[in-house]
């Protein structure tokens, strides 16, 4: 990866919207960076063993109110999302035109994908998974294991429709950054890259932003301080519908993401 | 041939000339424009009293024959009344915000309608940028967002308390695709069904007892989120309001004054307010989510459309009350319509749609219209009458009154309405409407009725030249000198059939100025005379008498026989009137009658073979009751007699030619033969009088066209009704022809003085034993019915003594 492309890439897929999008967005960079994917769908053990387990309550969300044969559906229920997590990849494989597969595993959802990332430049997951009704959308536990648990880059899908937005590269100036660059002048498809650089001020920031705008010369592309200053008032000013290159460890506020985010280490 | 008893009519009984130097100017362009309409005096007392009359049910019907002024003298008299009268009040629909498909109508002074529209327009405007504005502010945006923190907060709050609760009980709280799931836990996964069966029963029972614990407290905290999420949009409502309120009331209390003298538009206002208060989203509805596109309303607009005002009625640019003439009173066109627009595929209305009807329009004023029109466009007539008796417009569409609409619409609240209606139509659908429709009477309850002609006299004929002279002016012909008048005056005598009268048909008279300014321009004469009006007469003529001329020819070149000279028994010339379209002509047609021996029938062969009108087959009757009186008293009338028209090949109906046909029955009976350079018309009593008859002048003018074709010899001429000498305005090659005695019109009376002139002998009188003296027509005529009789008698006899040769049957 340190040309910056991807060879082999992961995609989880629970048929949520967000993981929907995921794999979309997965496959599309297969095709660009001619990686081979590969879809993963996690059946939660503990939510398996509830299926016709004797001793399980299932509380319906729109009912408030313990559900009759409950635990019956909740295999039923799996069962058909693995069939969705299954259609949804195949039809991102075929509109994308990648070759790549789908399987399921069953085990402890975070253990399970980071065993399966193993090998694997990328991972692609939803930023959050299914919703309660009601609840407040969160950051997925899920996306936060994976965010600090694998050895590649991880991208995290923050909006279901498509993006199409600028390309913007969070520089700290560290070595994960320079590979960061590298991704995202070959995610920039018109070459140019948007810098976001976290520093006490202006000048300071744009001190450190030589370095990446002549990396970027030599990568033959362009890149240009968008914005300097604290990271918290950065990240404000993001496109919500771009993707954010970051390198890992900038302590990048997951729970709040404007946008997707690639965690490039 | 002996001299007729009855003179041919002198030329000045044949036309009534107009003398131009009797007429008072040289041109008319030295006559004052006309104050009205000529010998229309009833009519124009019928519409001031209708005018005159407020109360309920004194509507006008005026009534009278096209073209005589009907409609310029009633919107002339109703624009001077509505002048002096006060500009009713405006008229507008709003939204009703407590049942919105019933659209309220507010009145207004008039002018104000339009006003209220802007201002509520101006008002949406405004609301449009300062609802926005006051909701993106950062202490509504922090309010709002501390509102659906806290809830959020505490839904988390209390599902963690759960949660956290079944953690230290070693019971896991699952997320499942079916809802949340609670199970027996150990070292942070879910105990398998069998290791579930090892733990000791007491365990077993203490997971069981507190996973039902737990159970109920999550339901419990289940059953609490839409009570919190209630309280929390209850919150934000109550947040929004205020901001509104802020925002609306400096903009509405300043409406609010303006419009304070109005109770219901004051009333109206604080609705507005209140119904922004609690849809606010309309006017920041710019987002795409579901929530935003489910608010909007239909059109461009959105829901802000209901705070607009539909300006239904604006008198602002009246000076007095309305004059309305509706053209085309379709029931909509009269009532109002509600219009719809397609939205996604279905049809939508609003009370922005309701058009106004023109009773609205005339409501405080007069509506006019056509009565044919009116009546023939569907359920006009009817809600017209329902307007006037309820004295409100409800407007409905067809399918609504007839409750074939099912679907919801509108009901716009009705308006109440005070109109003076005005129907202008024909006499015919006056009394059919009077005869047929017992509400006519009560609604309509004034006639105007228009007269189609007026009395010759000085008086009318200035007034004459002066709607000529107005005419001229208002439409820049050239003036038409006095010798011009005159032979218009003379032309509107002829159009009546009456010299002694004109007609009021001004239309025609107004068509007969334009065309001789026509004929004037041609000349290049820049004043209209005598001649380009007789021009234009005989120009006008000439383009529609084709088929005239068609006839005339047919009978000229002999394929119908008409014979106009010599003497014939038992054939005369009658003569009928065709009607094509305006032009109508006079047309000679060739009667026989065949006498013989019968039981006193009087075959009519038009009736015979339905060709024969009822008028016709009682002129028939009639000539037979004559016959009989007159010469049946002393004997039984042994004869069949057979009338036909010969070569007539249409129906026949009218009683003028009933004198024709009794002069030929006389003749085929007597055997007396007719002049035939005659032609005859008149209608004939059971007495022998003869009686007038109508198209006099076109039947005079046909018979001599032929003659004149086949060259006149001084011997031909036409019987008239004496009654009819009147109605003479005959052509001027016919007068100029009777002047050199080439031609004659004899005003006859009596039958007997139509036989004498047709057969050149005495009718004859009868003496004291009813015989006739010798050598008269009615003495040929009794000998003839007596040897009939004889003959009857003989026959009678022999069959009675053959019957007794052969005995009783």
């Amino acid at each position: 990866m340190s040309d910056g492309g991807f060879r082999r890439i992961v995609a989880a897929v629970d048929a949520s919207p967000l993981s929907l999008a995921a794999a979309a967005t997965a496959c599309s960079l297969a095709v660009r960076f001619g990686a081979e994917i590969e879809g993963l769908f996690v059946e939660d053990r503990n939510v398996a063993r509830l299926a016709s387990h004797p001793y399980v309550h299932t509380v319906s969300f729109i009912a408030a109110r313990r559900q009759a044969g409950g635990d019956a559906l909740i295999g039923k229920a799996m069962e058909l999302q693995a069939m969705a997590a299954r259609r949804a990849m195949d039809a991102a494989l075929a509109v994308a035109g990648a070759r790549g597969g789908f399987h399921v595993r069953r085990g402890l959802v975070e253990a399970e994908l980071v065993a399966a990332s193993h090998g694997a430049d990328l991972v692609c997951l939803g930023w959050s998974g299914r919703a309660e009704p009601g609840a407040r959308p969160r950051l997925g536990s899920v996306a936060r294991a994976l965010a600090g648990g694998v050895a590649g880059a991880v991208l995290v899908m923050q909006r279901t429709a498509p993006g199409g937005g600028p390309v913007t590269l969070l520089w700290d100036d560290s070595a994960a950054a320079e590979r960061a660059l590298a991704v995202a002048v070959r995610l920039a498809g018109d070459g140019i890259v948007d810098l976001m650089v976290p520093a006490p001020d202006a000048i300071a920031g744009a001190a450190l932003a030589v370095r990446a705008v002549g990396l970027a010369e030599g990568l033959g592309a362009q890149a240009r301080i968008r914005a300097a200053g604290r990271l918290a008032r950065l990240l404000a000013v993001v496109a919500g519908d771009g993707i954010l290159v970051a390198p890992a460890g900038t302590g990048m506020p997951l729970d709040d993401l404007p946008c997707s985010v690639l965690l490039v280490r | 041939m002996t001299m007729p008893a009855v003179p041919a009519l002198p030329p000045d009984q044949l036309y009534r000339s107009c003398d131009p130097e009797t007429l008072p100017f040289v041109t008319t362009a030295d006559l004052p424009d006309t104050e009205g309409p000529v010998g229309q005096d009833r009519a124009v007392e019928s519409i001031r009293f209708a005018i005159g009359m407020r109360h309920r049910g004194f509507n006008l019907f005026a009534l009278g024959p096209e073209g005589t002024g009907r409609r310029s003298l009633v919107m002339q008299f109703l624009g001077q009344a509505a002048a002096g009268q006060l500009v009713p009040d405006d008229w507008v629909y709003v939204n009703n915000f407590a049942v919105s498909h019933r659209a309220r109508a507010l009145r207004l002074p008039a002018g104000r309608a339009a006003g209220l529209k802007k201002d509520m327009d101006r008002l949406v405007e405004e609301l449009g940028s300062a609802l926005p504005a006051a909701f993106e502010a950062e202490e509504y945006r922090n309010r709002k967002q501390a509102l659906e923190e806290s809830l959020k907060e505490r839904q988390e709050q209390e599902f963690s308390a759960v949660s956290r609760e079944a953690g230290e009980k070693s019971v896991a709280l699952l997320r499942t695709p079916v809802g949340l799931a609670l199970a027996p836990m150990r070292d942070g996964e879910v105990l398998s069904p069998d290791d579930f069966k090892q733990l000791p029963e007491a365990e077993q029972a203490r997971f069981k007892a507190d996973m039902e614990a737990l159970q109920e407290k999550l339901e419990a905290t289940l059953k609490q989120v839409p009570h919190w999420e209630r309280e929390t949009r209850a919150r934000i409502r109550e947040l929004d309001q205020e901001v509104v309120s802020f925002a609306v009331s400096h903009l509405m209390e300043e409406l609010q004054d303006r419009y304070a003298d109005l109770a219901e538009v004051v009333e109206h206002l604080a609705a507005v307010a209140a119904d922004i208060a609690d849809n606010v989203g309309d006017f920041l509805g710019d987002g795409d989510d579901d929530r935003a596109r489910l608010k909007r309303r239909e059109g461009s607009e959105g829901g802000i459309r209901r705070y607009r005002v539909n300006v239904l009625v604006d008198n602002s640019g009246l000076a007095g009350a309305p004059v309305v003439f509706e053209d085309h009173p379709t029931q909509p066109n009269l009532i109002g319509r509600v219009e719809h627009f397609a939205h996604f595929g279905a049809l939508i209305t609003d009370f922005n749609l309701i058009k106004a009807g023109s009773l609205h329009k005339a409501n405080g004023g007069y509506l006019v219209m056509d009565a044919r029109k009116l009546l023939m466009n569907p359920f006009a007539w009817e809600d017209l009458k329902r307007a006037l008796k309820s004295r409100e417009v409800r407007i409905e569409s067809p399918g609504q009154s007839m409750g074939l609409m099912s679907t919801v619409t509108l009901e716009p609240a009705p308006i109440p309405v005070d109109v003076k209606v005005v129907l202008i139509g024909d006499p015919m659908l006056y009394y059919l409407l009077s005869h047929h429709d017992p509400e006519f009477a009560e609604l309509f309850k004034v006639a105007a009725d228009f007269d189609w002609r007026m009395e010759r006299t000085d008086a009318t004929m200035l007034g004459i030249a002066r709607s000529i002279a107005t005419l001229v002016r208002k439409e820049s012909l050239k003036p038409v000198d006095r010798s011009g008048v005159a032979r218009v005056i003379e032309q509107a005598s002829r159009d009546v059939e009456d010299s002694g009268k004109l007609s009021t048909h001004m239309g025609s008279l107004a068509d007969l100025v334009r065309e001789a300014d026509y004929w004037a321009g041609r000349d290049g004469a820049g004043v209209i005379s005598a001649a380009h009006v007789q021009q234009a007469v005989e120009a006008a003529i000439y383009r529609q008498d084709r088929v005239r001329e068609n006839v005339q020819e047919e009978i000229r070149h002999g394929t119908v026989h008409i014979a106009t000279e010599g003497e014939t028994v038992g054939q005369i010339n009658g003569l009928a009137v065709l009607q094509l379209g305006r032009f109508s002509f006079g047309r000679p047609s060739r009667i026989t009658a065949r006498v013989h021996a019968g039981k006193g029938d009087v075959i009519d062969i038009e009736r015979e073979v339905d060709l024969g009108g009822p008028l016709h087959g009682k002129g028939v009757l009639i000539l037979s009751a004559f016959l009989a009186a007159r010469f049946g008293a002393e004997m039984p009338l042994s004869l069949s007699a057979s009338l036909v028209f010969e070569q007539s090949y249409g129906g026949v109906d009218g009683d003028s030619a009933s004198s024709t046909e009794l002069y030929v029955l006389l003749s085929a009976l007597g055997e007396v033969p007719l002049r035939q350079g005659l032609a005859v018309t008149g209608s004939v009593d059971q007495f022998g009088r003869v009686q007038a008859i109508g198209g006099v002048n076109e039947k005079i003018e046909g018979f001599f066209d032929l003659c004149v074709a086949r060259g006149l010899d001084g011997t031909q001429g036409v019987l008239i009704p004496a009654a009819n000498v009147r109605h003479l305005m005959l052509r001027r090659d016919v007068l100029e022809a009777c002047r050199q005695g080439r031609f004659a019109i004899y005003p006859i009376e009596t039958v007997d003085q139509g036989i004498e002139l047709l057969t050149g002998l005495p009718a004859g009188i009868a003496d004291a034993k009813g015989e006739f003296p010798a050598q008269t027509v009615n003495r040929k005529v009794q000998a003839r019915l007596a040897a009939y009789a004889r003959r009857a008698e003989e026959h009678a006899r022999r069959a009675e003594s053959a019957r007794d040769r052969r005995g009783p049957p």
